[in-house]
C-alpha cells in the first residue's frame, strides 16, 4: 500500500500571507515564555536573597546590593521616588507635596549628627533617607486623613514625622554592631545536670535607638595605608574569667549591614589568640548569631565557625579582645558574591558532593546493567530462533502492563529480609534483570538488522556471543545511546526507589536529597533554589549534547501506538 | 538434515536462546513471579513485615470498601485523571499543529517546549511549590494585576486551598506536555498534505480540517498518549508527595491513590492493606484500558503505511 507522501506535496503549498506568519511567531512567543517562565524565575530565584524570594509583591530580577564604602550607611535604592496615593486628588497632591517634603527633610536633618556622628556620611544617604521618610509618612497616611485636605495631611505627617523616618530607617539603614557575647564551657560527661557552662560577656543593647543615641560600646576604626582606606576593624575588649581550657564555643551577636564584604574574626584570650577558619559574609541587615568552634577536629555543625588557634599576640590577663577586621571589597566582588551567595551556600549546607557521588554511581550502575541485559535478552529474541522466544516475548510486554505498586511491598520485604535496606543494591541491581520497555525496544532495532550481515560471520565460525557482541552491537549504536539515556534519566529523576529504599542520609540521591532539603528548611529558598537548579542544569546541557537521541527516543516509545 | 540432527539443532537453539534471555527469566522469576504470588497471598493477610502475615480472608478489601480515604483518595485520583490527561493532549496537540508549520526557528521553539518535561521530576515539585506560592510565588505574581484589572478580586491561594490544590497540580502537569508535543508532531509530518488542500478547495473552514483531517490522522497517537496519560494518572505520586511534604494536604485534597498506597505501605506498616489496594489500582487500570481500546476502536484510524 501506498505510504502518503510528505515531502512532494508539501513544498506546492502556497506562500503564507506575512501577517499569519508575524501572528504565528506572536503565539510561539507567548506560548514559549509561559512555558519557560518557571526556569526564569528558577534561576533568578537561585541569584535572590531569602529576603527577596518572600517579597510582596514578587520581583522577578535578583537585585544588585548596595554598594558603600562605610558601615553605617543608608541603602540609597531602598525608597523610589515617592508617587500621588490614589485618594489624594491631583490638585492637593501638587501643593502639598512639597510642604511633606520638607517635614520629611526636618526631621532627617535633627537627628543626623546623632546617628552618623562617627562617619561622615554620604549626601547621597541623607536625601536617601528624607526620601524614605516621606514615603513612609504618606504610607502611613490614612485615607481619610487624604480626603480631608492639605491641613489636614500636613499635621498627620508633622505628627508622626519621627515615626516615620524610624520606619525609614528600620528598613534602610545598614550598620555593622556587636551584640552579646557569649562563652560556653565543654558540658562535664559526668556531670548529672549536664548543662554547657555559659558566660556572658560585654553586653551591647540590641535596640537601634541606643546606637542612635550614642555611647557604642565598641569602636569603629578606619585604618589608612598610604592614604588609602584599607579595612575597618570593629573591636571590644571584655573582662575575661572562663578557663581556656574549658571553652569550647564563642556565640557573637552580629548586627551585618548587607554589605557583603567578608569579616576576619581575632579573638585574644589571655591564654592564646584565635582566627575563625574563613571569613564571615556580611549578608544580611539584622541581627544574628555568629558560632565559633573551638574544636579543631570534629564535624561541626552547617554555618557555624572553626576556630584556630593563631600566633597571634594573647591578650592582659583577666582580660580579652575580639576584633573583626572588615575586609575591602570592590564593587564588582560585592556584587558577584551577592548573586551567587547561595549557590556555594546550598551546596555546602547539604552534602551535595556527596549525593551527586551516590547518584552518579547508581545511574552508571544502572546505565551498565541495563545496557548489557536487554541487549542479551533482545538479542535473544530478535535473532535466536528458539521455542518459546514469543512467550517470552508476550510475558516481558505483558509486565508493562502491572503496576509497580504490587510488587513494591514484597520486593521491600524481601529486600528488608537479606539486609539490602538501606544500600544501593535494591536501586540498582533489578537493572541487571532486563526492563520491558528497553527490551522491547531493542528487539524491534535488532530485528531491523539484515540477517546477510550475521549469516556470513556465522559461516566464518563466529560464535554466537560473538555475532552480538562483535556485529549487532556496534550496529545498535543509535538504539543503544537512547536505552543508555533513558535509563539514566530514569534514574537520576527516580524518586519512589531512593524514597524506599534510603534512610541514611548519607546514602541519599540527589532527588531524595533535594526533597528532603525542602520539606526541612523551607526557611533558605535562596539555597533551596540554587540546589534545584543545580539538578536540572545538568539535565538540560545533556538534552542540548544529545538533542537527536532524545528526540529520537521519544518518538520511538510514541509512533508504534 | 536427518530429525535427529533438526532436533538436536533445535535444543542447541533453545539452550542458546535462554542463555541470552537468562537475565530476563531470572528477573521475571525473582522481581516479577514471586512478588505478585506474594503480594496476592500479603493482599489476604494482615502484615506488618515484623510479624509474620496473618490471614484474614478477605478482610483488606471489604475493609477498603470502607475506608474514607480509599474513596476521597480514588475520587482525587479521577478528578486528576479527568482533567489533566485531556487537558494535556488538547494543549500539546494544539501546540504541535502550531509547530507544524514551515517557519523560521522551528526548532528552538520545540526545545523551548520541550525542556521543561525533562526537568527531574523532584526538582521541578520543589520549583512549583514556590511558585504556587499564595503570596511571593511567581503565579500570582503574573495572575494578580490582570484579575485586578478585570476586578475579579485576588488570586487563589493554589496548595494552601483544598479547592484549588488539584487545579494547581493540573498545571503543574501541563507544563511537561513537552514529550507528547515531539509525539505528535512526528506524528503530524506524516499527514497527508493533499487532504489539506482537497478539503480546502471544497471549502471546508479550519476547524473542520481539524476535526476531519487532523484528528482521525493523528487517533494512533492521541490514543497512546491518552493511555499512557491515564496510566500515569493512576500511578501519580511524586509531584503530590513532594508538594505535601508525603501528607496528601490540605484536608486530603492531594491525597491520591498511589500517595495513599505509599502511606499506607510505608507509614502504618500496614503492608497487606497495601497490596490488596495495589491489585485494585491493577484491576482499574487493566479495566480502564480495555474500556478505551474497546470503545476506541471504532474511531481510530491507522493509516495504511503504519501496521507493517
Amino acid at each position: 500500500m501506498r505510504k502518503p507522501r510528505v515531502g512532494s506535496s508539501r513544498d506546492r503549498g502556497r506562500r503564507r500571507p506575512l501577517w499569519q506568519t508575524i501572528a504565528l511567531h506572536a503565539l510561539l512567543v507567548v506560548f514559549s515564555s509561559i512555558f519557560l517562565l518557571p526556569l526564569f524565575w528558577l534561576v533568578g530565584s537561585s541569584l535572590k536573597s531569602d529576603d527577596q524570594i518572600r517579597a510582596f509583591p514578587p520581583e522577578w530580577l535578583p537585585d544588585i546590593p548596595y554598594y558603600s564604602k562605610v558601615s553605617p550607611y543608608f541603602d540609597v535604592h531602598h525608597y523610589d521616588a515617592v508617587k500621588r496615593p490614589e485618594e489624594c486628588p491631583e490638585s492637593t497632591w501638587s501643593q502639598v507635596e512639597p510642604k511633606l517634603d520638607a517635614i520629611a527633610h526636618q526631621v532627617v536633618d535633627d537627628t543626623w549628627e546623632a546617628t552618623f556622628h562617627w562617619s561622615s556620611g554620604h549626601a547621597d544617604d541623607r536625601a536617601a533617607a528624607q526620601r524614605g521618610t516621606l514615603a513612609e509618612s504618606v504610607a502611613g497616611m490614612p485615607s481619610a486623613v487624604m480626603e480631608a485636605g492639605a491641613d489636614a495631611m500636613l499635621d498627620h505627617a508633622r505628627e508622626n514625622s519621627e515615626t516615620s523616618m524610624e520606619k525609614a530607617f528600620g528598613a534602610a539603614y545598614r550598620q555593622l554592631a556587636l551584640g552579646d557575647i557569649a562563652f560556653q564551657g565543654e558540658a562535664d560527661a559526668g556531670d548529672a545536670a549536664g548543662v554547657d557552662a555559659k558566660w556572658l560577656a560585654s553586653v551591647v543593647e540590641k535596640t537601634r535607638q541606643q546606637q542612635v543615641a550614642g555611647q557604642p560600646a565598641y569602636l569603629f576604626e578606619i585604618k589608612t595605608l598610604k592614604g588609602r582606606r584599607v579595612r575597618c576593624n570593629l573591636w571590644t575588649d571584655f573582662h575575661w574569667t572562663p578557663d581556656v581550657s574549658d571553652f569550647r564555643n564563642l556565640t557573637i551577636d552580629l548586627h551585618g549591614d548587607r554589605s557583603w564584604r567578608k569579616v576576619d574574626v581575632l579573638l585574644r584570650t589571655p591564654d592564646g589568640a584565635y582566627r575563625t577558619d574563613r571569613p564571615i559574609l556580611l549578608s544580611n541587615a539584622s541581627w544574628e548569631e555568629v558560632i565559633l568552634i573551638r574544636d579543631p577536629e570534629g564535624e561541626i555543625p552547617w554555618g557555624t565557625f572553626r576556630l584556630l588557634e593563631s600566633g597571634d599576640e594573647p591578650s592582659e590577663p583577666g582580660s580579652a579582645s575580639l576584633t573583626l577586621t572588615v575586609l575591602p571589597a570592590s564593587r564588582w566582588q560585592v556584587i558577584l558574591r551577592k548573586l551567587t551567595y547561595n549557590y556555594p551556600a546550598g551546596l555546602t549546607f547539604i552534602p551535595f558532593g556527596k549525593y551527586l557521588l551516590n547518584t552518579l554511581l547508581v545511574c552508571g550502575l544502572v546505565v551498565f546493567g541495563t545496557l548489557i541485559s536487554c541487549s542479551l535478552v533482545a538479542y535473544g529474541l530478535a535473532r535466536v530462533r528458539w521455542r518459546g522466544r514469543n512467550v517470552l516475548f508476550y510475558i516481558i510486554i505483558g509486565t508493562m502492563m502491572l503496576p509497580f505498586q504490587v510488587t513494591m511491598v514484597p520486593m521491600f520485604v524481601v529486600f528488608a529480609k537479606i539486609g539490602w535496606v538501606d544500600s544501593f543494591l535494591p536501586l540498582f541491581v533489578p537493572a541487571f534483570f532486563g526492563n520491558a520497555f528497553f527490551i522491547f525496544l531493542l528487539r524491534q532495532f535488532f530485528m531491523t538488522i539484515p540477517h546477510e550481515l550475521t549469516d556470513a560471520a556465522r559461516v566464518d565460525g563466529c560464535s554466537e556471543f560473538g555475532i552480538y557482541w562483535k556485529i549487532i552491537m556496534p550496529l545498535a549504536k543509535p538504539a543503544l545511546a537512547t536505552v543508555g539515556l533513558f535509563a539514566f534519566m530514569n534514574t537520576w529523576n527516580d524518586y519512589v526507589g531512593p524514597l524506599i529504599y534510603l534512610s541514611d542520609a548519607s546514602k541519599y540521591t540527589l532527588s531524595i536529597g533535594l526533597a528532603s532539603f525542602s520539606s526541612q528548611y523551607g526557611s533558605y529558598p535562596g539555597m533551596l533554589m540554587a540546589v534545584t537548579a543545580v539538578m536540572t542544569i545538568p539535565i538540560i546541557i545533556l538534552f542540548f549534547l544529545a538533542q537527536r537521541t532524545f528526540i529520537q527516543g521519544i518518538t520511538l516509545t510514541g509512533v508504534k501506538g | 538434515m536427518t530429525p535427529l540432527a533438526l532436533a538436536k539443532s533445535a535444543r542447541r537453539q533453545l539452550w542458546r536462546g535462554l542463555a541470552f534471555c537468562s537475565p530476563s527469566v531470572l528477573g521475571l522469576l525473582l522481581f516479577m513471579a514471586y512478588p505478585i504470588v506474594a503480594s496476592l497471598v500479603y493482599s489476604f493477610c494482615r502484615y506488618s513485615v515484623l510479624r509474620p502475615p496473618k490471614f484474614v480472608g478477605a478482610g483488606n478489601y471489604t475493609h477498603l470498601a470502607h475506608d474514607e480515604l480509599f474513596w476521597k483518595s480514588l475520587l482525587n485520583t479521577g478528578y486528576y485523571g479527568i482533567v489533566a490527561v485531556p487537558m494535556g493532549i488538547v494543549v500539546a496537540l494544539g501546540l504541535a499543529i502550531l509547530l507544524n508549520t514551515r517557519l523560521k526557528g522551528l526548532a528552538l521553539y520545540r526545545t523551548f517546549f520541550y525542556v521543561p518535561s525533562i526537568v527531574p521530576m523532584v526538582a521541578s515539585s520543589v520549583l512549583w511549590l514556590w511558585l504556587f506560592n499564595p503570596q511571593s510565588g511567581a503565579i500570582n505574581a503574573v495572575l494578580r494585576p490582570m484579575l485586578q484589572f478585570l476586578h475579579l478580586g485576588e488570586p487563589p491561594g493554589w496548595l494552601a486551598d483544598p479547592a484549588w490544590s488539584k487545579p494547581a497540580i493540573i498545571l503543574w502537569s501541563v507544563w511537561g506536555v513537552g514529550g507528547a508535543v515531539v509525539i505528535y508532531l512526528a506524528g503530524l509530518q506524516d499527514v497527508p498534505q493533499e487532504l489539506y488542500e482537497a478539503a480546502e478547495v471544497d471549502g471546508a473552514g479550519p476547524w473542520h480540517r481539524l476535526w476531519k483531517i487532523t484528528v482521525p490522522f493523528m487517533s494512533p497517537h492521541l490514543l497512546f498518549t491518552f493511555i499512557m496519560g491515564l496510566i500515569g494518572a493512576f500511578q501519580f505520586f511524586t509531584p503530590a508527595y513532594v508538594m505535601t511534604n508525603g501528607q496528601g494536604g490540605p484536608v486530603d485534597s492531594t491525597l491520591f491513590y498511589s500517595l495513599y498506597l505509599f502511606q499506607v505501605a510505608f507509614f502504618d506498616f500496614k503492608m497487606g492493606y497495601a497490596c490488596a489496594m495495589a491489585w485494585i489500582l491493577f484491576l482499574l487500570i487493566l479495566a480502564a484500558t480495555v474500556l478505551i481500546f474497546r470503545t476506541s476502536a471504532r474511531h481510530v484510524y491507522y493509516a495504511a503505511g503504519e501496521k507493517g
